[in-house]
């Protein structure tokens, strides 16, 4: 391949028939798509039979690190994980941090496919070029570390690096996660449960191969501006990391609470940064090659934190905290705290934990608990229904019980693993009138009615609701990084927060294909990269020159060939919506009166369509797909 | 005069309740201060989600709050 930073070569093996062979791309392939969800929406629409069971052996799940990946760019210790979601029925792509990707890049290899269905529990053993499918029967049913550190011991190798599926895989929980390094998640989307369905207990892979950058001093320069600037322009990610925004979002609305009910938590300060700084963090952790080091750790052994104003617990006997697991970002702190109304951090990191530890969603699984609190208080679902498993807001014991029937689908926990919307046409009585969702999957912890373009974003984003590929207004507020970024290639100024006109869809439009294209090429969304500096970095680690312009394009891509996906599978512009519940005014506090009209939804909505050269009804028109490039890459398949 | 009142990592940057006597718009005000430059901002005066180009009342405050867009 003539493409630095690639090998030209993209791994599949089947389950089914225990073939592996090597796929050769051709360069145009890397040159448009870059790798990561670009890469896997071309593979699903080339490869998955149109209408497959995504719990099927037709499904792929598809492991692909971009061009950043195995370099030691700053910000680059992460890899996608894409699939059809058995969640939404969806496109899946969801990514994670850590070293995994690194090393598998390491091992000469641009991708993974992964077809059919192993007869018995196997893992994938992925080291440099030899590829063996190996028995897991023994592994099956154990927890993640204990997982991780067994293979490691079993194939007397310390440096390899796992991703696994948790139990949760294993038991097809629509909310699995795909973990590696003992604690990072492909989040969202279910992935965890294709890979269990697969009967693929684990990737084991060892890398140790230099990815061949064309011009390595051209990113020497980036780096050493990053090393020079990260503790000024990610001050707030390498000083508190998510946690540290909660308590400020809550002041203003918008930390979603008793299931985006609520327009204040009043026990936010109990689940914030200062309780979690002042009890039980100990420390931090952080992915390959990153210096900010964002992640907070944590752990437990039944303390109390006399010095910690706020810290309140239920659960002080009967939990312990293993710190191999991390702790919690500010998702976990949203789903598992003031979503569910549980003002505990002990209790809410334990759930962390049992979330890496048995590989569930955070997010939907919070939500999902906080869905049946709502319906069990509005008497919607019976002790009868449930097994006598009712939940009450702001109980620990009861959220920590809802975690553990989940990701071992014990009792009423069967129902629960399905996620908020079919579990509402299970219980039915207009159950479906609460629910807080976009195509099947659950909102994360970002408020709407505060940042309304982040509501068009969770409407149309092709995975259901998201907020990583979105924007988030309140950084297009006031002149600094997100505007800096932008105005690279659109020239506006600071737009409220509520706004939805032409200008903010529009600069909507480029920072949505920017997130893209960061999970295309893959790159930590909290860098404080601009399109200038990593279209340089892409043209230095390629030798193929990229303008800022180019990238967005691939970042558009991605967003095209996963619409293409979605509406072969029946998704149609009525699926780019959103939950009634957060597009009405709350009555109180700093966001009342403030709503979301469907008619402005609709017309922010049309104007992105637009934008990204789709019909009204929300359909890629031939015209775009070949501007792009795309048309002769989906006829070479 | 308005009073700033900072909330979070801000409160390094902006010294507890500071006084600008010169600002008629909140983007005045956030220009007086000097924020870094990473910074994303919710915005309130008087209690009320606000944005840059809010005009301001003597006696009026406003808070900023650092936020997030991750996690």
């Amino acid at each position: 391949m003539s493409i630095g930073a690639t090998w030209g070569k993209i791994l599949h093996v089947d389950l089914t028939t225990s073939k592996i062979w090597v796929e050769n791309p051709p360069d145009e392939l890397y040159l448009k798509l870059v790798g990561g969800r670009a890469l896997e929406a071309y593979l699903l629409l080339r490869d998955l039979p149109v209408g497959a069971d995504p719990l099927g052996p037709d499904n792929l799940l598809i492991f692909a690190p971009g061009v950043f990946q195995g370099t030691n760019l700053p910000g680059a210790g992460r890899h996608s994980v894409g699939g059809k979601s058995p969640l939404t029925g969806a496109i899946g792509s969801a990514e994670a941090g850590g070293w995994w990707g690194h090393e598998f890049k390491r091992a000469g290899w641009d991708a993974l496919v992964v077809h059919g269905q192993a007869p018995a529990p196997v893992y994938l053993w992925i080291n440099d070029d030899k590829v063996e499918i190996r028995p897991a029967g023994h592994l099956w049913g154990r927890d993640v570390a204990d997982v991780e550190n067994a293979i490691r011991a079993e194939l007397n190798e310390p440096r390899l690096r796992v991703a696994q599926c948790g139990i949760a895989g294993e038991n097809l929980v629509l909310m699995a996660n795909v973990i590696n390094d003992y604690n990072r998640a492909a989040g969202r989307n279910g992935l965890g449960a294709v890979m269990g369905s697969k009967k693929l207990k684990a990737v084991a892979v060892r890398g140790t191969k230099n990815v061949p950058v064309v011009d390595r001093k051209r990113l020497t320069d980036l780096s050493k501006w990053l090393g020079e600037n990260y503790k000024t322009l990610a001050a707030w990610a390498h000083e508190k990391g998510t946690p540290g925004g909660l308590t400020g979002l809550n002041r203003a609305s918008a930390l979603p609470t008793r299931n985006f009910q609520d327009p204040n938590f009043p026990d936010a300060e109990s689940i914030g940064w200062e309780t979690l700084h002042t009890s039980i963090l100990i420390g931090r952790d952080t992915c390959q090659a990153c210096p900010i080091e964002c992640k907070q750790v944590v752990s437990y052994n039944g303390e109390e934190f006399p010095d910690s104003p706020a810290f309140k617990t239920q659960v002080k006997d009967e939990v312990k905290i293993d710190k191999v697991y991390g702790g919690p970002e500010y998702e976990t702190l949203g789903s598992f705290g003031s979503t569910c109304g549980v003002n505990d951090i002990v209790a809410v990191s334990k759930a962390n934990e049992y979330s890496a530890r048995w590989g569930l969603d955070p997010i939907s699984t919070g939500m999902t608990i906080a869905f049946v609190m709502e319906c069990a208080e509005r008497g919607l679902l019976t002790a009868e229904m449930t097994g006598g498993f009712l939940p009450r807001w702001g109980s620990s014991k009861d959220m920590l019980t809802a975690v553990e029937m989940i990701a071992h689908r014990r009792g009423f926990g069967d129902k629960m693993a399905l996620g908020t919307k079919r579990l509402a046409q299970w219980i039915g009585n207009g159950a479906e009138q609460y629910l807080v969702e976009v195509k099947g999957q659950e909102l994360p912890m970002h408020e709407p009615r505060l940042k309304a373009a982040l509501g068009v974003g969770y409407a149309v984003a092709p995975v259901g609701a998201d907020h990583m590929m979105n924007i988030h207004d309140t950084g297009y507020a006031a002149p600094g990084g997100g505007l800096d970024r932008v105005n690279a290639v659109y020239t506006v100024g600071p737009l409220p927060p509520s706004d939805l006109s032409t200008e903010k869809m529009t600069l909507f439009y480029y920072e949505v294909n920017w997130q893209h294209f960061q999970d295309c090429a893959i790159s930590c969304m909290f860098y404080p990269y601009n399109y200038i500096q990593l279209a340089e970095a892409l043209s230095a680690m390629t030798g193929h020159e990229y303008t800022p312009l180019d990238i967005l394009a691939v970042g558009e891509r991605a967003q095209q060939l996963c619409r293409l996906f979605n509406l072969r599978e029946g998704f149609t512009e009525k699926d780019d919506r959103l939950p009634k519940r957060v597009m009405k005014a709350f009555q109180s506090g700093p966001l009342a009166g403030i709503e979301i009209t469907e008619e402005a939804l609709y017309n922010a909505r049309q104007t992105w369509y637009g934008l990204m050269g789709w019909t009204p009804e929300g359909v890629p028109t031939q015209e775009r797909l070949a501007k792009l490039g795309l048309t002769e890459l989906l006829e070479t398949k | 005069m308005v009073t700033v009142e900072a909330g979070g990592s801000l409160r390094a940057q902006i010294p507890s309740k500071t006084i600008l006597s010169n600002a008629e718009t909140v983007g005045d005000a956030i220009q007086q201060l000097r924020l870094p430059a990473d910074v994303a901002l919710i915005i309130m005066v008087n209690g009320r989600i606000a944005h840059w180009t809010t005009r301001l009342n003597d006696g009026d405050v406003i808070q900023l709050l650092p936020t997030i867009g991750g996690g």
